[in-house]
């Protein structure tokens, strides 16, 4: 069921199987891509993206001391904005900074995220609502970036492995 | 993903040993309950290496265990019990879950089948208009900060208080519907804005509303204690702490993993980052926690007041005449602080159930009297086609399991591989053939929750019977389901 991302990056999204909630996995030529793919796939998982107009931008950014935590944060700022303020997004612009220097876990907002998030407000009469995702889990997480020297997406490209739990 | 190829000693035909040798850092061993017939289910997945993950977290007392419903969860295992030391042990926020107390009460009747037969599809939809449910749903209660902060500290209390059922529900309500301990300030701005307009909703997924028939009764003496016949019509309702207890979670996970580093401890899974529960970090969530546990009681007695009002509406007559009134409730995802006996010497626990219920044998002090000389209802819903149980807490439970059965059916099959195998319409047929009245805002939510995606509650409850750990009471079948 592998789907294109829907951005105007090129990543792709994927649903694994998990015994009681739903894994994701996300690829893209960098990470930027990838982390864009998985709001995608997070986001199709609530409302059918096939149903969003491509309406208002909004802007999300989002800090954290490490990719793994980055990726959590990110979709779980997806789902608040979803629940608390009725916003579907159908694409996805994602830009990415690190600091400079060795990895500091004391250093909270050493990633961070800004994105470009494109959509409308929910609509219950024209919006088919799938899932309540509750959150994003940090259950077997993985942020995959060949940069750093580590991937097994055979693309060669950048692979996030994320589990919801819906 | 293949399945678990670790190591397992069989202790007796129902529980199954995970070394404490058989992964570094395990601190005690992993004990699963099950029998030759359901473990082979259970090995299909990495819920068993979730077991032994779990006896890694400092402060683990007995064993880690895992319920006959066991399956792969993030972190934790759903259907995992772990008691940690108070003073010495940790609490993990994985180790409660997202919904927080998500939990399940059962109403009574005093109908029978033949006084609803000829009303159930008009009182299923009548629910189903009354009750809000679904993806997305708001809820008709709509509270302010301060009225907030009055539900979070008080929970079913707040509730009845408000006109939401009558005083006596609480007694008949774990806990009495409201943990102590509360500090609303350590719930965040954002969790009170996903709780805002939830109150009183249902939800979706694997919620639901079910009118049920009491089948088959196998021990007498204890069923009439809890007021149930052979042929009567009871109501379950299964539901929690909505968007708040959601976000509650994901706020202290991340307070965890920084407690994590601070306290330097070294866990093999990040979902279940945890901190000493004498610090500022473990007390802190236990407030929190214990504010969308009591959001979660308000939830359930809303729900619980409306299914009667519609009932009596129905009907044409009064909750009282129609003898509406509350069983038992019980949490399934919760922490609790708890005195038990491990080894001959009394203890203060905080025992983490993650998909398992309190299972407290007769004589315990925090059991209402009516219920004093039985044990504890233990309520473990099935799935939507078979069947549901109403089960009795028992001594050996208190000396095994820190108090603790079974929570339900436990899911076979993942989501998507449900919907493969089902599709909504058709099961909505095939169950209305078998005269179940169904009401669902998805048929999609409905095909993912198909009775084949989870084992048979049948399995469980027998093993969960002959374990001891708790002990069969009633069987229950449905009569009408509502899913969200």
């Amino acid at each position: 069921m592998s789907k294109e991302g829907g951005g105007r990056r090129t990543g792709s999204y994927r649903y694994f199987q998990h015994t009681a909630d739903v894994g994701l996995e996300a690829q893209g030529a960098d990470l930027e891509e990838a982390f864009a793919a998985a709001a995608a796939g997070l986001c199709a998982l609530m409302v059918d993206p096939a149903t969003v107009r491509l309406q208002r931008t909004w802007s999300i950014r989002v800090t954290a001391p490490d990719y793994e935590t980055l990726l959590v944060r990110w979709l779980n700022e997806i789902i608040y904005r979803h629940e608390t303020r009725g916003e579907v997004y159908a694409r996805f612009g994602v830009s990415l900074e690190s600091a400079e220097g060795p990895s500091d876990s004391s250093d909270l907002s050493r990633m961070s995220l800004h994105a470009k998030v494109s959509g409308e407000k929910l609509n219950p009469t024209r919006h088919r609502q799938l899932h309540e995702v509750k959150a994003a889990t940090y259950h077997g997480i993985s942020v995959e970036n060949p940069v750093a020297g580590q991937t097994t997406d055979p693309n060669g490209g950048c692979l996030l492995r994320v589990v919801l739990d819906v | 993903m293949a399945g678990w190829q670790g190591k397992l000693e069989q202790i007796d035909a129902n529980r199954w040993r995970i070394p404490r040798g058989y992964k570094s850092g395990m601190r005690v061993d992993g004990i699963i309950y099950a029998d030759a017939g359901l473990l082979p289910s259970i090995k299909e997945d990495q819920a068993p290496e979730q077991v032994a993950n779990v006896a890694t977290l400092p402060g683990i007392v007995g064993a880690s265990l895992a319920m006959p419903d066991i399956h792969w969860g993030y972190g934790f295992p759903i259907g995992g019990v772990a008691a940690t030391d108070w003073d010495q042990g940790v609490v993990s926020p994985g180790g409660v879950g997202y919904d927080i107390n998500c939990g399940v009460r059962v109403v009574r009747t005093n109908l029978t089948e033949a006084d609803v037969r000829p009303h159930l599809d008009q009182l299923i939809g009548a629910l189903f208009d009354n009750i809000p449910s679904g993806v997305g749903s708001g809820g008709k209660i709509k509270v302010e900060r301060r009225e907030m902060e009055e539900v979070l500290t008080r929970g079913a209390a707040w509730a009845v208080e408000k006109g939401y059922g009558a005083p006596e529900d609480l007694a008949f309500t774990e806990a009495g519907g409201s943990l102590p301990g509360v500090d609303p300030g350590k719930v965040s701005p954002r969790a009170f804005k996903r709780g805002h307009d939830q109150l009183g909703t249902l939800g979706s997924g694997n919620h639901f509303l079910e009118v049920q028939l009491v089948e088959t009764i196998y021990d007498p003496a204890v069923a009439a204690t809890f007021g149930l016949s052979a042929g009567q019509v009871v109501v379950s309702i299964h539901s929690g702490s909505r968007g708040l207890g959601h976000q509650v979670c994901t706020d202290y996970l991340d307070v965890m993993a920084q407690a994590a580093k601070k306290y330097d401890l070294h866990l093999p899974d990040r979902q279940l980052a945890c901190a000493p529960v004498n610090s500022s970090e473990g007390q802190a969530y236990l407030s929190a926690m214990a504010a969308a546990a009591n959001y979660a009681w308000a939830n359930r007695q809303c729900l619980m007041h409306w299914t009667r009002e519609t009932i009596a509406r129905i009907l044409g007559s009064t909750p009282e005449r129609l003898g509406l009134s509350l069983l038992y409730d019980v949490a399934h995802n919760i922490a609790k602080k708890e005195r038990h006996t491990v080894e001959g010497r009394q203890r203060v626990l905080c025992v983490h159930r993650k998909g398992a219920t309190r299972a407290f044998p007769a004589g315990h002090a925090e059991l209402p009297a009516a219920y004093r000389s039985t044990g504890q209802p233990v309520l473990v819903p099935g799935d939507m086609g078979r069947n549901s149980y109403i089960l009795v807490g028992t001594e050996k439970a208190m000396a095994e399991t820190f108090g603790s059965a079974c929570h339900g059916a436990g899911r076979l099959m993942s989501r998507s591989e449900a919907k493969k195998e089902t599709r909504g319409a058709e099961l909505k047929a095939e169950l209305e053939r078998r005269g179940i009245s169904v009401r669902a805002t998805s048929n999609a939510t409905l095909a993912e929750e198909a009775p084949e995606a989870y084992k048979d509650v049948n399995d469980v409850v027998r093993v969960t019977d002959a374990a001891g750990i708790a002990r069969k009471v009633a069987r229950l079948r449905p009569l009408a389901v509502m899913k969200g």
